[in-house]
């Protein structure tokens, strides 16, 4: 009997650090996370970003792999610094708001790349998904998580071509997110 | 009304108005010159399709394929255009993507000219004649609304196959009246005013479409002067051309342009209506002609005015 208790007792200490590993959820909001893009053109360039998104962040403690990011835009906050090019964005020539209200990403994996991380996950825009993978540099634990990111897509790869010639084919994004329980 | 920098102006010539009217003014005249006068429709039917090209080529404001990373298969569009009919859905889940009703335009346009031209061989007996233009018409109203819009819009599709058809019989009698090539100029008059109105709406794309379609019709127009013929597919295309822009705006762009604008857009085509008289107007000397001219452009011209009203660019 005692020799059972003992067993007992040592099976649940050895368990007690695997059961402080639980996996962390976080909101994320237009509040605590940004999306911004600089579009460029031969003569200028314009910057914008997109005000509402909703999605979820969840890692095991601190573990920077097991996070896992799945994010949906609205598409029709989308803003620039001229109220022209923002209505224009909106278009057919560019999102298409009305047709495809909503851009998507879900990350797929996340590996170790130098001092930083590489993420790699599915943008869906325009009902087109392509893969992208970028780096950026990641803070997770249960208790919060901090990621930044900056990268280039082509935006002919999602069926937004319009404007050859007029606008540059790459945008640059920049992703931040701030959050903690 | 600010003007647009000088080097988007002549980005658009270049590109857009000079190879379309350059391309459509060359292939009538060569046709017309080497067939004759009899064969003027099929000039005017193929300079359609030159200055239709050539205005898009550099731009791209109306792709063809249907993936712009894919070549164009014949079978993918006939299924595209099967689903995009309502005739058929695909048996793979989820369906392939549709594509936007504005890629439809040029293959609709494309028909009318193909069934204009066609129709004018004689013999054609004229149930046959109008049913065929009423089934490119039924097609082209069902391809360019949207499904969602017409749920909301029940009156849209008839009302757009309706506005579609006259202005099809218009153009078609006003091109037979005119051998001159002034229906054909008109309507590219209709078209630029048009264009303003697109760059009211904020939409570049549909700015240069409209900018072909002037650029082809002037084409057209300014070579009948030198040598008259029947234009009537070139008008077949400007039938569908201007309502089928004008409903994509309603559904496509997001600008202060009132509804109403983008409706006289595509209400235009109908002006033509004003040069029905063709013999009183002859009779009636150049100072009634050009009170006629006026009439056909003004409904477009309303539209532009409403949309320098609503908004104000800025470049």
């Amino acid at each position: 009997m005692t020799r059972m208790l003992c067993t007992l007792a040592l099976v649940t200490l050895m368990s007690a650090p695997a059961a402080e590993a639980t996996e962390a959820k976080f909101s994320l909001t237009g509040n605590n996370t940004k999306v911004t893009f600089v579009g460029t053109k031969p003569n200028g360039k314009h910057d914008g970003g997109f005000r509402n998104l909703t999605g979820m962040a969840t890692v095991d403690g601190s573990d920077v792999t097991s996070l896992k990011l799945s994010v949906e835009i609205d598409v029709n906050s989308i803003y620039s610094d001229n109220n022209q090019l923002t209505q224009h964005l909106k278009s057919g020539d560019f999102f298409d708001v009305r047709k495809h209200p909503k851009a998507r990403f879900a990350s797929t994996r996340i590996e170790k790349s130098g001092e930083g991380w590489n993420i790699t996950g599915d943008l869906t825009m325009l009902g087109k998904s392509r893969a992208v993978t970028f780096p950026a540099t990641i803070e997770a634990s249960s208790f919060g998580l901090k990621l930044k990111t900056e990268f280039t897509i082509n935006r002919t790869q999602w069926g937004m071509t319009y404007g050859k010639g007029r606008v540059d084919e790459d945008v640059k994004l920049a992703v931040e997110v701030t959050v903690a329980k | 009304m600010p003007l647009p920098p000088w080097d988007e102006v002549w980005l658009a010539v270049r590109t857009v108005i000079g190879p379309s009217l350059g391309a459509a003014a060359g292939v009538y005249l060569l046709v017309r010159l080497l067939l004759g006068m009899r064969r003027a429709p099929l000039a005017a039917a193929l300079a359609v399709g030159a200055g239709g090209l050539a205005g898009t080529w550099a731009g791209e404001a109306m792709p063809l394929r249907l993936d712009p990373e894919q070549p164009l298969m014949a079978s993918a569009w006939l299924t595209a255009a099967g689903q995009s009919l309502g005739v058929w859905r695909p048996a793979v889940d989820p369906a392939p993507p549709l594509p936007p009703p504005r890629y439809w335009l040029p293959w609709l346009a494309l028909a009318a000219v193909v069934v204009e031209t066609l129709v004018r061989w004689p013999r054609w007996p004229w149930f046959g004649a109008w049913g065929l233009r009423g089934l490119v018409v039924a097609a082209a109203a069902v391809l360019l609304t949207p499904a969602e819009q017409r749920a909301e819009e029940p009156w849209l599709l008839p009302a757009v196959g309706g506005v579609m058809l006259l202005a099809w019989a218009i153009g078609r009698q006003t091109a037979r009246s005119w051998p001159k090539g002034w229906p054909a100029l008109l309507a590219a008059c209709m078209a630029a005013l048009g264009a303003g109105v697109m760059l009211h709406a904020h939409s570049a794309r549909l700015t240069d479409l409209l900018l072909v379609g002037f650029g082809t019709l002037a084409g057209i127009g300014l070579s009948a002067r030198f040598l008259p013929g029947d234009q009537g597919p070139a008008l077949a295309a400007a039938a569908l051309w201007l309502p089928g822009l004008a409903l994509t705006a309603h559904h496509e762009t997001f600008s202060d342009v009132p509804t109403w604008g983008l409706a006289l857009v595509g209400l235009a085509p109908l002006g033509l209506a004003a040069l029905l008289p063709a013999g009183f107007l002859q009779r009636w000397g150049r100072v009634v002609f050009g009170l006629a001219c006026l009439a056909a452009l003004a409904p477009v011209g309303a539209a532009l005015f409403l949309a320098v009203r609503a908004v104000t660019l800025e470049f």
